[in-house]
């Protein structure tokens, strides 16, 4: 009985910890390292985004390159689904922010969309993490 | 190479000029009238200008071409207050990621602007214009 509920306990802390807030800016983090040393990122990305990679358009997978220094970030997860927010600056100076949703998939966060945006001034920074559809003009 | 935000905020200066170029009347009226607009181009460069006083549909391509990445989808949301000055923010859809922008600027300069034999010919010409674009930045701002 005694072993069953370590094995169920430890279940449990597993997998609040792999879907814990914080493993949607890991990711991100390890995406960032990966994508500036030309390592393998694109394991960081889900099918829906995978799919559409070309020759032409791969660049746009690093998108990490628009922010030269970070300030704050924020997440929110509802289910299977994630959202991180990273606010900085971006090569001129300016406030930028990235948007990124995320969906759990095989048990690992993946990045699924991605808003980049340029920020008007920094009243405009959030301090809530937003997702990527909520921060677009549709 | 992957868009920069001075590149957009000119793309979207362009739109407006090739707007006006292709029905003065009709441009002047939707930018002119307080309240919000609306710009849409879609991804076969199907360009839309809604406002209250009317819609305006043109060619939106010639103002994309000079943006390296393909363009899916572009939305802009203008609001008007009562001078001149006019807000937006923007999204333009690439393949993968999307960027988005807002900023403002002031309508009637944009508008009058590119009256001149100049600026005719560097609409005319679907390479960058590098006179035309510093007059388009410095109005949206850098």
């Amino acid at each position: 009985m005694k072993i069953l509920l370590i094995a169920f306990t430890l279940i449990i802390t597993g997998c609040s910890t792999i879907k814990s807030s914080d493993s949607l800016y890991t990711v991100y983090s390890k995406y960032t390292a990966a994508a500036t040393n030309d390592n393998n990122y694109i394991k960081y990305f889900n099918e829906t985004i995978t799919s559409k990679v070309s020759e032409n358009n791969a660049s746009q997978l690093l998108f990490h390159q628009y922010m030269v220094k970070e300030k704050e970030h924020f997440t929110k997860i509802n289910d299977n689904i994630g959202c991180l927010t990273v606010n900085g600056v971006n090569k001129s100076g300016g406030p930028i922010a990235f948007y990124l949703k995320y969906e759990f998939i095989n048990n690992q966060w993946l990045i699924s969309d991605i808003d980049v945006s340029f920020l008007e001034n920094v009243e405009l920074y959030r301090n809530a993490a937003l997702c990527p559809d909520e921060s677009r003009v549709e | 190479m992957n868009p920069k935000e001075s590149e957009l905020k000119i793309t979207i200066a362009k739109l407006i000029e090739i707007a006006y170029s292709q029905n003065k009347g009709m441009t002047t009226k939707i930018v002119r009238t307080k309240g919000n607009f609306t710009l849409k181009v879609d991804q076969d460069g199907n360009a839309t200008l809604t406002g209250k006083s009317g819609i305006l549909i043109f060619s939106g391509t010639p103002a994309l071409e000079t943006i390296g990445a393909k363009i899916k989808r572009v939305s802009v949301t203008f609001s008007k207050g009562n001078n001149s000055s006019v807000k937006y923010k923007a999204t333009f859809s690439l393949e993968i990621i999307s960027l988005s922008i807002g900023g403002s600027f002031d309508i009637e300069e944009l508008i009058t602007s590119c009256s001149g034999l100049l600026c005719k010919a560097a609409r005319a010409m679907k390479q960058r214009n590098a006179q035309y674009e510093k007059q388009l930045q410095n109005i949206m701002g850098n």
